[in-house]
């Protein structure tokens, strides 16, 4: 059998295939024979025959693994950075949520846990013991949870200490640094914290601890999470609190208990996070409770890791065109293949072999190269995934995404889907290779497509005969064409949409006047949330005294509550009621809506602007009249806000009951657009965004100060005052941030930089696979037409002329590259623009043929030298030589 | 006039034990108008000595002189330009261009050279191989008599001085290759051309004016 192998190594031209074929026969014969005696199925040797007919290809299967491998690239990096995001945003949910465990329960006495503990099917298990609730007047403003946990609990739970460790003795504390803030303790181990903890005993009366505690551990809170932890020691909790010794749920009923003071509360991991709710029901089961007993938490992060929906829009255009252009090479790869091969096929049809057989033959070979492709693929993905991306995300990602995710099933995913793509590359060829019949195959020549029978005469020149040649076989020029078009189109893409983000629309957007001072949350959403009044009454007089310094503006804002009458509430819910509504927003809306409902309030940010500044507000809806406004009991609803459940007319009540400010009922005037520059940059769900007056604001809230400080600089001074400022903030308020154009231009690159990187990589690849496509267009055209050529210089053409007409080809390839891309290709790009570009504030766009046009040389080179090196190598045989290649 | 001499050609291949004799000291004469066939047996290097005689290959040793012209020492670009002038072929399969239609591959040769076409020239050399109809047909659209009278149109067309024939019926059927090879010696002598034709086929062989045997690559016997 080695023999044959060999054989087949020395003699890797047509001109050997009958003496080949006949080997190939023999060997079928036999192994037909022993098979059908032995009873054994007819793989192996399919199996056999496959890995030979590819091995005998030799380098020509190397384009093949080089497309498969780039495909699986591309796969790979998608996925990476798809991952990644969707990991980043789920972990800012689990902090939302306040854990990252799957599930859980609510309110266990110490023995229903312990039940819980041994009934064991699942991962992980920790709990923590609810001890009470921060009650220091200092802490009015942060709702801070007393309690005891395991290590583990306090890790899921995203308050574990970074500096020092969780309480072990009687008096030890660890807590956030927010809370430590608040009650002013220095973030230094081993410092006297004070406490008032407010808790319950066992029959519900509340009552007070006044404590001392030494801290022992902190950790830095950055997060959005509504409640503040305060760990405390096992042993002052035992001390100190009763623990729930019966069934919550039977003590509430039966009387009507509501405190939770002393119940476990127990996080669950299992293996998967498939199903959660299921493998919860089944704990509880095995644990012998029922679901009235016990309450049940679900982490709903895991469900919905939701992207938005351009994002999610723009990964599936990109896999897309990721199948589709690995489709193109690798789908033209082997149909050459199965061509050039044909009548190879056709004999082994003669000598009997099945179309199904055949089928399985093509197609194992393309597995064959997969199995080289894929992994090479996954290698060099595992290079850019560690080193690339994570200088990507740095440069891209001013928050939120720091992390690259190297999850083996990112790595599963791309092989499943290059098999996917190499799978539907192969169903064509197979057919081709099934479908012929024994007597066409030994007669086969490669113009499958040239259905032509008559043609004009005209003048035989080099193009045009070129031109004739690629029309032989459409479907290759086709393949091969699309496949180059798509890195241009993709390209240019990339060009006009980077071109088109308008560093003045930028500026526009987040810059109101000169230079405008901020509360560093404006910037930085990962923020502790908003200092509403970072602009205080002295940092104002100290910037207006700056030299330079024109004039100050100061927008105030104030969060706060509304109030809604039922007639409100009503509004609400039939708006969040539609479906659209809540499958955009997930389980988040349904709560909150929930939430608003029961309390008949929602929040609220207040805006109050001076009346010089009024004029930047854009009425939208209603009439707006300054006179009527300025007496009060009147507010503009600013839009903003994407929810449109309060119209022009409605009247809400600013202030509620739960905060110790005066009430008033407010009648909306109008809707206006405020300017996105001096907002609070965030949106609430369900909130409502007031403009109110002078007169209303100053009756109702008590505010000294605003989020930004807006400065007019006289003209030419600018770097005076920014100087001044900086040394400001540097010096005396590190909280605050400066933007001016100069800050906004670094910014604004980074933000075109990501599209740019992005895009430019996906059309390198693409570039890449598509120069490879038309590598192997030429050379397998050339080296299927070498009898023609040689025929040809036969009767008197030189190599010059040859080499012209070959150049001519490739020529062609070119121009129809350009033709396809500067028409077709400009109309996608632009739909693919305005996709990505329509919901960017500062995008305009803008029509260029400049890539199109630079791009005209590289594709130039590229086709007049390929088919050149390609002649060149043509050349080594004489024409004898490959004359006698038709005497087969 | 003598039309085509060959002196002592010879063509080795491979050296030492494996050393092939293909031809061992030709010498060949040709007259003008004259229809030459050279027959041997398969290995005999009647072959070799056509590839020789068209410059397709460079002898080992020895002269061709075709129209008073050495082309022994021709590079091979000014043998290609010298194939489409003074030697027309014609191939036992064809060799048509599947791109070009039947009147384009039959100017082939002269717009290769870039030359004008002698209309008038052509339209007899149509008319005599009986192809009016097919003018703009395809290659793959003709049987294979046709493709191979479309053949000696190409061969004729440039006005060479020679006509080099490969075996021209060796993929036609008996009554086919008649018709064919009465054609083109028909066809040879109105427009005056020199044939060389080799065949191993003794009966066609016979239809020449004059007949040369070729064996272990000599001349052995001429009629």
């Amino acid at each position: 059998m080695r023999t044959f192998a060999q054989e087949i190594l020395l003699h890797p031209n047509p001109a050997d295939s009958a003496k080949r074929n006949d080997e190939s026969r023999f060997l079928l014969k036999e192994r037909n024979i022993s098979g059908s005696m032995k009873k054994v199925s007819n793989k192996k040797i399919i199996r056999s025959l496959s890995w030979r007919t590819m091995w005998e290809k030799g380098w020509k299967n190397l384009i093949a693994v080089l497309a498969i491998a780039l495909t699986t690239l591309l796969f790979t990096a998608l996925f990476t950075v798809g991952g990644s995001m969707i990991e980043s945003i789920q972990e800012a949910t689990f902090r939302q949520i306040g854990t990252s465990a799957h599930g859980g329960y609510k309110y266990l006495s110490g023995e229903e846990y312990e039940k819980i503990r041994q009934a064991g099917g699942y991962e992980d298990i920790s709990y923590d013991i609810i001890a009470g609730f921060g009650a220091s007047p200092e802490l009015n403003t942060i709702q801070t949870e007393v309690r005891y946990a395991e290590d583990k609990m306090a890790k899921w739970s995203f308050s574990y200490p970074e500096e020092g460790e969780m309480p072990h003795e009687l008096h030890e504390c660890a807590a956030s640094s927010k809370v430590l803030e608040a009650l002013g303790v220095p973030l230094r181990l081993g410092e006297k914290v004070p406490m008032t903890i407010s808790t319950h005993d066992r029959e519900g009366n509340e009552r007070k601890i006044e404590a001392e505690f030494v801290l022992s551990g902190f950790w830095y809170s950055n997060d959005a999470s509504h409640a503040q932890e305060f760990w405390v020691s096992r042993q002052w909790l035992e001390e100190n609190i009763d623990l729930l010794e019966e069934n919550y749920n039977s003590r509430m009923n039966e009387r009507g208990l509501y405190h939770a003071e002393g119940s476990i509360q127990a996080s669950i991991w299992f293996a998967s996070s498939y199903d959660i709710d299921s493998q919860m029901e089944e704990l509880t089961e095995r644990a012998g409770f029922s679901d009235e007993e016990v309450r049940i938490s679900v982490n709903w992060a895991y469900a919905s890791a939701t992207v938005d929906t351009v994002t999610l829009m723009l990964g599936v255009g990109i896999l897309a065109v990721i199948i589709l252009s690995g489709y193109l090479i690798i789908y033209n790869i082997f149909y050459i293949n199965v061509t050039t091969d044909i009548r190879y096929y056709g004999l082994l049809k003669t000598i009997g072999t099945t179309g199904r057989q055949l089928r399985r033959m093509v197609r194992l070979q393309a597995f064959m190269l997969s199995a080289a492709g894929i992994p090479l693929g996954m290698i060099a993905g595992w290079f850019v995934g560690k080193g690339v991306l994570p200088a990507l995300f740095e440069a891209l990602f001013t928050d939120g995404v720091k992390k690259v995710s190297l999850n083996p099933w990112i790595f599963a995913g791309s092989a499943l889907f290059s098999l996917l793509v190499v799978y539907l590359s192969c169903i064509r060829p197979c057919r081709l290779a099934t479908g012929i019949s024994p007597i066409e195959a030994v007669r086969y020549v490669d113009n499958a497509r040239y259905k032509k029978k008559e043609r004009k005469t005209a003048k035989v020149s080099m193009g045009r005969m070129a031109l004739a040649n690629m029309g032989r076989n459409r479907r290759k020029a086709v393949s091969v064409i699309s496949s180059l078009s798509l890195s241009l189109i993709l390209l240019s893409g990339t060009w006009c949409l980077v071109n088109g983000f308008s560093f003045d629309q930028y500026v526009k957007t987040y810059l109101l006047t000169d230079m405008q001072v901020g509360h560093f949350s404006t910037v930085n959403f990962a923020a502790d949330a908003s200092d509403y009044e970072a602009i205080t009454p002295e940092v104002r007089a100290e910037i207006e005294q700056m030299p330079g310094v024109e004039q100050v503006r100061v927008p105030e804002h104030k969060g706060g509550r509304i109030d809604l009458s039922d007639e409100m509430i009503g509004k609400l819910t039939e708006y969040f009621a539609s479906e659209e509504m809540v499958s955009e927003s997930g389980p988040w809306l349904e709560q909150i809506v929930e939430q608003i409902q029961t309390e008949k309030a929602t929040n609220g940010t207040i805006y109050h602007l001076g009346e010089d500044m009024m004029s930047y507000l854009d009425i939208k809806e209603g009439k707006f009249d300054p006179e009527l406004f300025a007496q009060g009991g009147y507010a503009l609803l600013l839009v903003n806000q994407q929810d449109k459940w309060v119209r022009v007319g409605d009247k809400l009540t600013a202030g509620s009951a739960k905060e110790a400010l005066p009430k008033k009922e407010l009648e909306i005037m109008a809707i206006a657009d405020y300017p996105y520059a001096i907002s609070t940059r965030s949106t609430v769900i369900g909130g409502v965004e007031l403009l109110l007056s002078e007169k209303d604001f100053r009756e109702l809230y008590d505010v000294k100060g605003g989020l930004y400080a807006c400065l007019d600089v006289e003209e030419g001074r600018e770097e005076e005052v920014m100087l001044s400022l900086n040394e400001m903030i540097e010096q005396e308020h590190p909280e605050l941030v400066l933007s001016t154009k100069a800050t906004l231009e670094e910014e604004f690159a980074g933000e075109t930089r990501m599209f740019s990187m992005i895009g430019g990589l996906l059309s390198f690849i693409l570039a890449l696979i598509g120069i490879l496509n038309l590598i192997n267009a030429m050379v397998t055209s050339i080296l299927s037409r070498r009898q023609e050529f040689a025929m040809m210089q036969a009767v008197g053409m030189t190599g010059r002329q040859l080499e012209q007409m070959l150049t001519m080809e490739g020529i062609w390839y070119g121009i129809w590259t350009l033709a396809i891309s500067a028409t077709f290709g400009n109309v996608v790009s632009y739909g693919l623009i305005y996709l990505v570009g329509k919901n960017m504030a500062y995008f305009e766009w803008h029509f260029s043929i400049l890539p199109l046009a630079l791009s005209v040389p590289v594709i130039g080179i590229l086709s007049v030298l390929l088919p050149v090196i390609c002649y060149h190598a043509l050349c080594k045989k004489s024409i004898i030589e490959r004359l006698r290649l038709t005497e087969v | 006039m003598i039309i085509l001499e060959t002196t002592g050609l010879k063509k080795y291949y491979g050296e030492g034990e494996s050393l092939v004799k293909a031809l061992d000291g030709v010498d060949l004469k040709v007259e003008q108008g004259e229809f030459v066939s050279i027959i041997g047996t398969s290995g005999s290097g009647k072959s070799t000595l056509l590839h020789m005689l068209g410059g397709l290959d460079y002898p080992t040793e020895g002269k061709v002189v075709v129209d008073g012209k050495d082309i022994s020492t021709l590079k091979e670009d000014a043998l290609a330009i010298f194939r489409r002038r003074k030697i027309g072929f014609v191939f036992q399969s064809y060799n048509l261009v599947p791109v070009l239609n039947v009147y384009e591959n039959i100017v082939f040769p002269i717009q290769l050279d870039g030359n004008k076409i002698d209309e008038e020239y052509i339209d007899r050399i149509i008319k005599t191989l009986g192809l009016e109809s097919k003018t703009n047909s395809l290659p793959s659209q003709l049987s294979g008599g046709q493709q191979q009278r479309v053949a000696i149109a190409r061969a004729l067309a440039a006005k060479p001085a020679i006509i080099l024939a490969d075996e021209p019926t060796g993929n036609l059927d008996s009554g086919t290759s008649q018709d064919v090879l009465g054609l083109l010696k028909v066809t040879a002598r109105k427009f005056e051309q020199t044939i060389v034709m080799i065949t191993h086929n003794e009966e066609i062989a016979q239809m020449a004016d004059r007949m040369v045997r070729i064996e272990d690559g000599k001349v052995k016997s001429r009629t």
